[in-house]
């Protein structure tokens, strides 16, 4: 007996089964007010209790108590929980720099976690939209959001899909996907965040738009212990831009500050705006980081 | 104050080559290929960059360490090219004269084993490595002769194998020579200056007309030393005497105050025999000459050697030995013919002293000591040889165009009384009655002593109207003209007469070494009459053997002997004669310095310091150079390949 073939190259069955059972966390109830599993707050039209206040003129006489009116007289409105619906906008950074990595490349495990995170979205019934941003100007190429089951092959294609090259900036990427997008939730951004462009400005824009920024950085081998030395040309892959440098074996000590620098600085945006960071190996194990650390994090539960 | 004060360049053209800089620097700049690294993004790296900027002032100097190095490189050699010097100070001296004295006292070891000739080598050596372009250097090595090792050149493969060649002799040393040898190649270039590389040990003055200025670079002194200056032996008995000995006669020296230890060794020597006498010495003052006497049997050796042991250190083991050879006892032998009666009544006043010829049964040797001869020397009836002959009565052959002697009374007015012959003759009031004149000559002048000193004769005494004893030195032969015959004169009835028969005795047993025997200096020996101007002879002696011709007259002259030691001279496959050379020198053996020389109208003291040369920086720059060579390859080499 052969096995089942996988649904996607993203992930295996087993993965896909395992992520159906877990649901997004996200810091704050900061969700649209149309359907969806998560509960908002009071005021809702869920079956979950809230709250009673007074009645006023004009409210929908269907959600008066009738046993404490009868009992005092006196019209009390009922006020239940909202069951609100989640949009997740996963935004894949899709630039030439994300085709790095020894093995799975940073798109790769990029598109993979995008892909977790739009399981988990639309099997708890949470509208899901994705981008790819590729290149500067043109617009980051978009599947429109989507909910329910139904959804989720064409999530997992659109995913699939996604072929590195470009130069868009993260930040640009973020700022045109914010124009057309609509609905509070989450913003999954799957990035190197390589960007000489300031990602504080970024975050904060996010969550203007109600979307709680989590931000997974995704960094290759390569990029977290660079093995260079010597008098070297740096050549940008995204733009061809070249920096020499001499005596690379020199810096790394100041490489790696730096990039701790950047890891903190993101770290510190996202949780300033109510959202979350997460650095990311291409090299960790698939499934301890979406069934341990996103676990232990609590991105998931 | 150091005269170094400055820095000059002998090239200043090669300063062009700083124009390389331009194709270097372009070429850097065009053949930089960095390898390339692609990096996800710069965005990170141009923060690393920027801060290491920040943190490294020196950031941009090590991005391009390889073309500072290759410019340094290229500096190194232009200046290297351009041939800088530390200036002297005193103007470029362009021609110079290098006199390195090679005399005895060269000789004299140091403490450390080094020797002054050693010293002035490694002197001369630095002095050569210092010559700049333009500079030549002219080197003269002089003991008792002077002669050119190399003449003026600047080619240091010239110079360094001439100094190579340069060995001490036990002879004393000839300043004069070497400064008129310098003075002729002075004639061949314009000398700036002469230095002299010397212990020191020389005669304070010299007849010599300098044209130059001399720098006397005198050598730090060896040490103490000790040995012998003289040695002689005198007959202690009758001459004839087959039992006389010898007394020998040493005269010691040394240049500090010390004790030593004399042996005198019989024919063995030193090196194979036991002492036959030992003497101990001491000298009190630096100038002491202690005089020691040994006595020797008739019996006893042929050669004796002399040597003294120093109880310090010796400094000059080339005076430390001396020998003699000391010839068998026999009696003069001399001819007289029976017409010479008053002189073979003279002759025979000391019985044995004397072997009188000719005899009745015994026609006598080929040659004699001393002959009287009173028919002239001609083809037909040949003059016996002796070494010591006087002509009684006779105007010589190549004189007769000069002087007659006719009767008539001849007063003496003067006599060379330092003459040996003379020594303690009484000629004043001696009657003679032949009297000498000097005849007329073409000129209408007559002739005079100076006419008979161009024909090789001196005149011993002199009369009012001519000469009345001439004397002529021919090789190893003395020929003594008496011009009146005694027996027409007082002479005979004067003590005057025994004594001067006496002194003629006397010469001829010294020159037959037969009362007296001195050991030799080295440097030339004695001329040996070889009887033959055909012949040839082979010296043998410490230095090797060579063949010689005689001269015209038959002598071997002029033979140099310049190392202590046997000489023997062959001939025909026999031996002629043999000597024992010595350095017998006071000067060499004190090993004294002179502080100051003293030339015609110059003096010229020791330098206070030491020859003051221009001096290259060329090869420190050159292997400055190479070490920015081997830098600049291991910088270049060690580039990773990415």
């Amino acid at each position: 007996m052969t096995a089942p073939a996988s649904l996607s190259s993203l992930l295996p069955n087993d993965v896909l089964g395992r992520l159906e059972r877990v649901r997004l966390q996200p810091v704050r109830r900061l969700t649209n007010p149309s359907r969806g599993e998560h509960l908002a707050g009071k005021g809702g039209s869920s079956t979950e209790f809230a709250d009673y206040r007074d009645y006023a003129p004009g409210d929908d006489v269907r959600f008066v108590d009738w046993n404490i009116f009868s009992r005092l007289n006196k019209p009390y409105m009922k006020l239940y929980r909202h069951e609100e619906e989640l949009h997740v906008c996963l935004i894949v950074d899709a630039s030439a720099s994300m085709r790095y990595g020894s093995g799975e490349t940073k798109l790769l495990r990029a598109a993979r976690m995008a892909a977790a995170f739009g399981v988990c979205a639309l099997t708890s019934v949470e509208k899901v939209s994705a981008h790819a941003c590729y290149a500067a100007g043109s617009d980051p190429v978009r599947l429109p959001p989507c909910t329910g089951r139904k959804s989720l092959p064409r999530l997992l294609k659109f995913l699939e899909a996604i072929e590195p090259g470009g130069d868009y900036p993260i930040e640009e990427a973020v700022n045109d996907v914010l124009k057309r997008h609509r609905g509070r939730g989450i913003a999954v951004i799957a990035s190197d965040f390589l960007t000489f462009g300031d990602v504080s400005g970024l975050f904060g824009r996010l969550q203007a738009a109600g979307l709680e920024p989590w931000a997974v950085q995704v960094l290759a081998p390569e990029e977290i212990d660079p093995d260079l030395t010597g008098d070297l040309r740096l050549v940008d892959c995204e733009n061809g831009a070249g920096l020499d440098v001499t005596r690379a074996g020199d810096l790394l000590s100041y490489y790696q500050d730096h990039r701790l620098a950047l890891e903190d600085e993101l770290a510190v945006q996202c949780r300033q705006r109510g959202g979350r960071f997460l650095p990311v190996s291409t090299q960790e194990p698939l499934k301890d980081l979406l069934f341990g650390t996103l676990r232990r994090r609590g991105w998931l539960r | 104050m150091n005269a170094l004060s400055s820095i000059g360049f002998a090239n200043l053209a090669a300063g062009a080559l700083a124009a390389l800089a331009v194709p270097i620097i372009v070429f850097y700049f065009l053949k930089l290929r960095r390898p390339k690294a692609e990096v996800p993004s710069l965005a990170l790296w141009r923060r690393v960059v920027n801060d290491k900027r920040v943190n490294s002032p020196f950031q941009k100097f090590r991005r391009n360490l390889l073309l500072l190095l290759q410019l340094l490189l290229l500096l190194a050699l232009m200046l290297a090219a351009m041939q800088p010097f530390l200036n002297a100070g005193s103007g470029r001296a362009e021609y110079r004269v290098l006199l390195i004295d090679t005399s005895a006292s060269m000789a004299a070891i140091d403490a450390t084993g080094q020797s002054r000739l050693d010293l002035a080598i490694e002197k001369a050596e630095e002095i050569i490595d210092g010559l700049l372009p333009g500079q030549q250097l002219a080197i003269v090595g002089f003991d008792r002769h002077a002669r050119t090792m190399q003449e003026f050149t600047d080619n240091q493969n010239l110079l360094e194998p001439a100094l190579k060649r340069l060995v001490t002799k036990d002879v004393e040393s000839d300043l004069g020579d070497a400064l008129r040898l310098a003075g002729a190649l002075a004639r061949t270039a314009t000398v700036s200056e002469a230095i002299l590389l010397t212990d020191g040990n020389l005669p304070p003055a010299e007849d010599v007309d300098l044209a130059f200025p001399v720098n006397y670079q005198r050598l730090p002194a060896a040490g103490d030393n000790v040995g012998v200056v003289a040695l002689n032996a005198r007959r202690s008995g009758t001459g004839g005497a087959q039992d006389a000995g010898w007394d020998l006669f040493v005269k010691l020296a040394a240049s500090t105050p010390t004790g030593a230890v004399v042996e005198l060794y019989g024919d063995d020597g030193p090196d194979g025999g036991q002492p036959l006498a030992t003497e101990s010495v001491g000298f009190s003052r630096a100038d002491d000459s202690p005089r020691l006497v040994f006595e020797v049997s008739g019996d006893g050796p042929r050669e004796v050697t002399v040597k003294v042991v120093a109880e310090g250190r010796d400094s000059l083991p080339a005076d430390d030995a001396a020998a003699l050879i000391l010839p068998p006892p026999r009696p003069l032998t001399a001819f007289c013919p029976t017409s010479q009666s008053v002189f073979r009544k003279a002759l025979t006043l000391d019985p044995g002293a004397v072997t009188l010829f000719p005899r009745p049964d015994d026609s006598g040797p080929p040659r004699y000591d001393l002959a009287f001869i009173d028919q002239p020397d001609s083809e037909e009836n040949p003059a016996p040889d002796a070494s010591v002959r006087v002509f009684v009565g006779i105007v010589p052959k190549d004189l007769q165009g000069l002087l007659e002697t006719k009767v008539g009374y001849a007063d003496v007015v003067d006599w060379r009384q330092t003459a040996p012959v003379l020594e303690h003759v009484q000629l004043r009031e001696v009657q003679i009655t032949e009297e000498p004149i000097y005849l007329e000559q073409p000129s209408g002048e007559p002739a005079d002593a100076s006419d008979l000193e161009q024909l090789g004769y001196e005149v011993l005494i002199d009369a009012r109207t001519g000469p009345l004893m001439l004397r002529r030195r021919e090789g190893s032969r003395v020929d003594y003209h008496l011009l009146f015959d005694p027996a027409t004169s007082t002479l005979p009835y004067r003590v005057a007469f025994p004594i001067l028969v006496q002194n003629l005795i006397r010469e001829a047993t010294r020159a037959a070494s037969l009362s007296e025997v001195r050991a030799i200096k080295t440097g030339t020996l004695p001329p040996v009459d070889l009887g033959d101007p055909a012949r040839e002879a082979t010296v043998a002696g410490p230095d090797g053997s060579r063949t010689l011709n005689a001269d015209g007259g038959g002598m071997l002259t002029a033979v140099p002997a310049e190392t202590a030691g046997l000489y023997t001279v062959s001939a025909g496959g026999e031996e002629v004669a043999s000597f024992t050379a010595g350095l017998l020198s006071p000067l060499e053996t004190s090993l004294v310095g002179v502080e100051e020389l003293e030339f015609n109208e110059v003096q010229v003291s020791v330098a206070g310091e030491e020859v003051v040369t221009d001096r290259p920086l060329w090869h420190w720059l050159a292997a400055g150079a190479f070490v920015l060579l081997l830098a600049e390859w291991w910088v270049f080499h060690r580039r990773p390949v990415v």
